[in-house]
């Protein structure tokens, strides 16, 4: 068990390498605001549910996007907020359209918006991201191709201060790096916080999907598998709010887990006989991911229940004995250790890449945290939301 | 662009295999060079032994009784360290089966001294306690694993206390030796770890605590 899935892990870094390698020549991209005669129009969806703390902010930064007034529609879908979010939009409802309705989830008050949308592309905003005055005038030349149906951009949390938050920081560094690097092979799976789509692709597809947890990943998904490109603006930053404390972090990476898995079921069976970055890429590329944590969580609890009862009944005796020897620390080199070794090498090449890519270079001990603890709670949290999933527990987790 | 990733997942494939392997061989490696050590370890003590063994047969000779003393408990102790030097080995190497195999031959070793230290005693009249501590290892539930682990520490602490008076042989019992089965139905035991001193069964199956050993040895 402790091969297969050491292999498997040796495998994702090895690929990841040579995409790297193969592929690195789209890190160098860079994007210019273009200026253009005719703008096309844009509207931008801000779906919100009790954000009366965050959503005037959102919309100030809305405000300030460089992009002719007439040429951009902004709709804001009140999803049933029960806080004074919909007192304050009513300050600004000279400039933004708000449209009430039933709470019903964020993919379902996409799909609101959606159907009132005017623009030729629909931009979805979080009401916690915020983005670049810049935006449009940077992304609008990838839709120069006509098979885009999406573009996305970078995303950094905005808070930073404490372990938790400095820890996401990192990682969004390493996910955009990696998602840009997806890009190469017409692969990114997911849009999140931020990202523009063609209006009329989006309603061919029928909108958002409301059962799946994250319509972020099941739309990319869907797009990819219906043969349109999504691409992303690297050196575009928007900038997001992450969970500050341990119970809504793990609360949203259950959701997001929850919600890949969905999106992976969903396409597993009509993925295999496609031709598409579904069928060549997230389908292979999320079954051996799934398969190597499915065993690596049998194997951690196994060995973790054996050293449990071992050092318990250890004691147990150590204490009838009357002996309390010193503890000894002698570590044999097995050939485990090598594999370890090997892997932990290959895994910390892949990160320096990223980061170096990024611009970003964390304190060493942040990223010692980051390496050793951080992405240790990955696989019980992706447990854990196995058996939330098994069980059908599906509930809106951030609400 | 199909053909492209598939030719990147065949190449990562090749690549990390190839890595896989060069790390089972390196492993495969440490395994050796440890095997290796335990082998050249034996050939040694199985030496010193045949020679002490040898001398043995001069007992008559006052000399030869005062002389041999200090060796044996030299032996003794070199015995104890290089046999929980094998242990570890043995844990530490999952690739091959080749410490097992030199640890059948040690333990017979080990069994040819305890035969050797009971002869001299009676002969030379010597005063050191002998102590066997029988155990299993392979074929032993977690509860008796654990069991011996605090009995083992227990009795080593007690031969450090106790230094010279006490000859400390522990005997794994599930590793088909002759000899080794002839003691254990010698003393009748059924339970394990067992501790015998001086030829009686003073525990079996049960855990012995330092304060009994020390009372037991009067050290």
């Amino acid at each position: 068990m402790y091969l297969v899935i050491n292999f498997i892990v040796l495998f994702t870094g090895v690929l990841t390498l040579l995409m790297y390698l193969r592929y690195r020549y789209v890190m160098r991209e860079s994007t210019k605001p273009v200026e253009r005669k005719h703008w096309p129009k844009i509207t931008i969806l801000i779906p919100v549910y009790n954000e009366e703390d965050v959503i005037e902010d959102t919309l100030k930064s809305v405000f300030s996007i460089d992009y002719p007034k007439e040429k951009l529609e902004i709709i804001v879908i009140n999803d049933g907020s029960t806080d004074r979010t919909r007192e304050i939009l009513r300050r600004y409802e000279d400039r933004v359209r708000v449209i009430d309705k039933p709470n019903g989830g964020k993919a379902d008050a996409l799909n609101w918006g959606l159907r009132e949308a005017s623009g030729e592309f629909v931009a979805v905003l979080d009401s916690d991201t915020r983005v670049p005055p810049d935006v449009f005038k940077r992304i609008l030349p990838y839709f120069n191709d006509p098979s885009v149906a999406a573009v996305d951009v970078t995303i950094l949390p905005m808070n930073r201060r404490n372990l938790l938050e400095r820890m996401q920081y990192i990682e969004y560094h390493i996910i955009a790096v990696y998602r840009k690097l997806l890009e190469a092979i017409n692969a990114i799976y997911v849009t999140p916080g931020f990202a523009v789509y063609r209006t009329d692709v989006l309603k061919k597809l029928g909108g958002w999907d409301t059962k799946n947890l994250t319509e972020d990943i099941e739309i990319a998904w869907r797009i990819l598998f219906n043969g349109y490109k999504i691409r992303m603006a690297r050196d575009v930053v928007a900038y997001t709010i992450v969970p500050r404390s341990f119970w809504k972090f793990w609360k949203q990476r259950v959701r997001w887990n929850i919600g890949g898995l969905q999106t992976y079921i969903k396409y597993l069976k009509q993925g295999i006989r496609g031709k598409g970055p579904v069928s060549y890429y997230l389908i292979p590329f999320f079954s051996i991911g799934y398969m190597a944590s499915m065993i690596g969580i049998f194997l951690f609890l196994y060995m973790g229940a054996n050293v449990f009862v071992d050092t318990l009944l250890t004691w147990m005796y150590r204490i009838l004995a009357g002996v309390f020897p010193p503890v000894e620390l002698q570590v044999l080199v097995t050939y485990e250790w090598v594999l370890a070794a090997l892997t932990l090498v290959l895994s910390f090449t892949l990160l320096f890449i990223a980061l170096r890519h990024a611009r970003y270079h964390p304190r060493l001990i942040d990223l010692f945290i980051y390496a050793f603890l951080y992405v240790g709670v990955f696989l019980p949290l992706l447990a854990y939301s196995f058996i939330k999933y098994i069980k059908g527990e599906l509930a809106w987790f951030t609400r | 662009m199909v053909h492209e990733v598939v030719k990147l997942f065949l190449e990562a494939f090749i690549l990390s295999s190839a890595i896989f392997l060069a790390g089972l061989f390196l492993g495969l490696m440490f395994d050796t060079w440890r095997s290796d050590e335990v082998t050249a370890t034996i050939a040694d003590v199985e030496a010193e032994l045949t020679d002490i063994s040898q001398i043995s047969h001069f007992v008559g000779d006052k000399n030869v009784c005062s002389w041999l003393y200090d060796k044996l408990l030299q032996l003794n102790d070199r015995l104890y360290e290089e046999g929980r030097k094998i242990e570890e080995y043995e844990a530490a190497n999952k690739l091959t089966s080749a410490v097992v195999a030199q640890k059948r031959r040690y333990i017979a070793l080990k069994a040819l001294f305890l035969s050797l230290i009971e002869r001299l005693k009676q002969e030379c009249n010597y005063d050191y306690h002998i102590v066997i501590h029988f155990y299993k290892r392979y074929r032993a539930s977690k509860q008796e694993l654990a069991m011996d682990r605090a009995t083992a520490e227990a009795l080593l602490e007690t031969k450090y206390s106790c230094g010279p008076s006490m000859i400390l042989v522990p005997l794994q019992v599930d590793l088909n030796l002759m000899t080794v089965d002839y003691l254990v139905n010698r003393y009748g035991i059924t339970a394990f770890p067992a501790v015998v001193i001086d030829g009686n069964v003073v525990s079996q199956g049960r855990i012995l605590s330092r304060e009994e050993i020390r009372q037991l040895l009067g050290c």
